[in-house]
């Protein structure tokens, strides 16, 4: 009797324990963020926005990435699934699916993808985000560092996949400004974001679409006419908001009546002055500058992240007073800057600051108009070349721009994730000498020390 | 604890003046050094990167640990002794504790063996020592959970090379676990996933200190060492 009551408290013991460490297992496994990261750059950190809008995903998502490999790209598609993996673990909801893409051509057709992408995938609909742009070069690109902006791709298109929010946005041609497919990669991040893009010639159309929330003006070459300047205004007035970015044209002084009254609608003054900035000639040169940011919604964030835009050929902005708008300067470069009034003497590369005729600096670059009930209204910026396809991945252009449209359209969920530098991975060439010094300690002489040990043993206990 | 240790430096001993425990650090040393060359050197140019190499070589802890497992206990029913331990004034508690921290020093052993390929590498590039030295802990904790079940294993037979097997075949069993269900993500998968061994291991090689994954280790080990005590408690009964 006692041995039976022994062996059935034993078993139920047994069987308590087990069920308990399955059931602390599952719990514990819930807990995917209680950790630790001890990397340099608290790479597997994710930021709050990250962290709440895997939150917010109630349905379920796959998370597919396909990856080509080979040895120069191991690394690169690892740091990709540990991020992936970092999202998966804190909602069951979000799976994470491997392929090797060259083993699922039908996968690649499917999603229409050639090179390693990470596809999200939810019911019908699917965002693609191609794993070669997460990843850029930082500096020369010598030492092998590199950015790494999964984390703000990665959660943008989940904030976007389960977001209905659809904006539209109107990019003004016929003035030369920068066409849409100048301007692609921008294109495309709105797309991402929800913002559809199509262009507007006004002249034809007559009107701004009613639907459009925001139009852009970026970087026009001629004045607007009166009857453009008429619709738009119209459009303005019924609730519509304006992107206006300037581009430099030599006669702009005489020129732009038509734009230099629509930014002045919203207390800002065209100074027609270009900025220079003598004391960063070593760098860029003195008509490139990386402003500095003022308080506003749409740079404070970006200025916590130090993502800071590189703007060259910029306009010198100033401001009055007028009483509907709210301004509030975005930008500004040094206070060793001026803004220089005499094109042709700038064209001719002769150009000093001149005090009495030049705008001293610093120099207004940006600024944004909001209603006086504080919602948005316009950006107006004196530089638009940073948009362009060549130069968007510099710096914080990128950033600057989204967070900019984003704050225009009212969109809630645009966000800015500093991105994370990466040291480079090293190569190491091993020349024939190298290889065989490592094959003679590793495989010959470590473990003969082992087998050494083990005979000398056997060899005395033979002896004993 | 006094008993505990006793135990402990008893087993030690028969580790250390064994000399099978050197011809299977030998044969473990052998396997990951050719594994090691493979990743290191055979192809070139190599990446200066510890989590490459320590991702092939994990593997080899699934042979070694039954191995240095498979007598800890079965020894003792094989030779006899057991009735005298039992009959000690020692717990079985103390027993299985004792004879379980002496493997874990043998696994500190294995993981310094281990170490000598991040110094190695260090000669040619610069290793980022956050993961070198988390994965040496990671290595602790998964291969102390391993110790736990080739310990377990070694109490259900007194042929020691019936232990090595049946702690093998748990062992490979908990190793494969995340792949059972193939990649498709489907629930047996979800479920299967958390029971994973290596699963838990991959927090450390990142540099993540993962609170889930250290518990995991530490509540398997536990689960195994009181399985253990109720085994050779159930022979004391019998």
């Amino acid at each position: 009797m006692k041995k039976w009551l022994s062996h059935t408290n034993s078993t139920v013991l047994s069987v308590a324990v087990i069920g308990i460490f399955i059931l602390l297992t599952l719990f514990l496994n819930s807990l995917g963020g209680f950790q630790l990261d001890l990397t340099s750059n608290k790479q597997y950190t994710l930021s709050d926005q990250s962290l709440t809008a895997i939150k917010n995903v109630k349905d379920d998502v796959n998370i597919l990435v396909l990856t080509v490999e080979n040895a120069n790209n191991t690394v690169l598609n690892r740091e990709v699934t540990d991020m992936v993996e970092e999202y998966t673990k804190r909602n069951s909801k979000l799976k994470i699916k491997q392929y090797n893409l060259t083993q699922e051509p039908a996968l690649a057709s499917k999603y229409g993808i050639t090179g390693s992408s990470i596809v999200l995938e939810q019911g019908d609909q699917h965002k693609v985000i191609d794993i070669a742009s997460l990843f850029t070069a930082t500096g020369d690109g010598s030492d092998g560092s590199y950015q790494f902006t999964g984390e703000e791709k990665l959660t943008q298109a989940l904030m976007n996949m389960s977001s209905t929010e659809m904006h539209k946005m109107v990019f003004l041609t016929g003035h030369e400004e920068l066409s849409l497919a100048q301007m692609t990669t921008l294109q495309s991040s709105l797309e991402q974001n929800n913002v559809q893009t199509e262009e507007l010639q006004l002249n034809q159309a007559g009107k701004v679409p009613e639907d459009a929330d925001v139009l852009a003006i970026i970087g026009p070459q001629r004045d607007l006419s009166d009857t453009e300047m008429k619709a738009i205004r119209t459009y303005l007035s019924n609730g519509g908001k304006l992107l206006l970015s300037l581009g430099f044209v030599e006669d702009m002084k005489s020129s732009w009546k038509n734009i230099d009254a629509l930014m002045a609608d919203y207390g800002v003054v065209d100074e027609h002055a270009v900025m220079v900035d003598n004391q960063q000639a070593s760098t860029m040169g003195p008509l490139w500058v990386v402003p500095e940011y003022g308080i506003h919604a749409i740079t404070d964030k970006l200025a916590a992240s130090q993502l800071y835009p590189m703007l060259s050929l910029s306009i010198a902005l100033t401001s009055k007073e007028q009483d509907k708008y709210t301004l509030s300067p975005l930008m500004h470069s040094s206070n060793d800057s001026y803004g220089e009034t005499n094109i042709g003497g700038l064209l001719q590369n002769e150009t000093t600051n001149d005090a009495e005729e030049d705008i001293q600096g610093p120099v207004e670059l940006g600024y944004a108009a909001d209603t006086t009930d504080g919602k948005p209204k316009a950006v107006i910026l004196g530089s638009s070349i940073f948009m362009q396809d060549s130069e968007i991945a510099n710096g914080g252009n990128r950033d600057f721009i989204l967070n900019t449209v984003n704050y225009l359209s009212e969109k809630e969920n645009g966000l800015t994730i500093r991105p994370r530098v990466q040291a480079g991975y090293e190569m190491a060439y091993l020349n024939g000498e190298q290889a065989r010094t490592i094959f003679f300690v590793a495989i010959v002489a470590f473990p003969l020390i082992f087998v050494i040990i083990g005979v000398l043993l056997w060899w005395r206990r033979r002896r004993v | 604890m006094r008993r505990m240790m006793a135990v402990c430096n008893k087993e030690l001993q028969a580790y250390f003046l064994s000399p099978t425990s050197y011809f299977a650090f030998a044969v473990y040393v052998l396997m990951t050094s050719l594994l090691f060359y493979s990743s290191f050197v055979y192809y070139q140019p190599s990446i200066v990167d510890y989590r490459l190499v320590l991702g092939d070589t994990l593997s080899m802890l699934l042979f070694v640990v039954p191995l240095l497992t498979m007598r800890l206990v079965a020894e003792e029913f094989r030779q006899g002794t057991d009735e005298l331990l039992l009959t000690s004034p020692a717990r079985v508690t103390e027993i299985i504790f004792g004879k379980y921290l002496a493997s874990l020093v043998i696994l500190v052993v294995l993981i310094l063996c281990s170490l000598m390929y991040p110094f190695i590498m260090s000669f040619y590039g610069t290793l980022d020592m956050t993961t070198v030295w988390m994965s040496a802990l990671g290595l602790f904790f998964l291969g102390g959970s391993m110790m736990a079940i080739g310990l377990f294993a070694s109490t259900l037979s007194q042929h020691q090379m019936v232990s090595a097997v049946a702690g093998f075949i748990i062992l490979l069993v908990l190793w494969m676990l995340d792949s059972f269900a193939g990649n498709t993500g489907s629930a047996l998968q979800q479920w299967l996933d958390p029971f994973a061994l290596t699963n838990r291991f991959d927090s450390f090689m990142k540099g993540v200190l993962s609170g889930p994954d250290i518990l995991y280790y530490v509540t398997l080990s536990g689960v195994f060492l009181l399985l253990s005590i109720q085994i050779v408690e159930r022979k004391r009964w019998r």
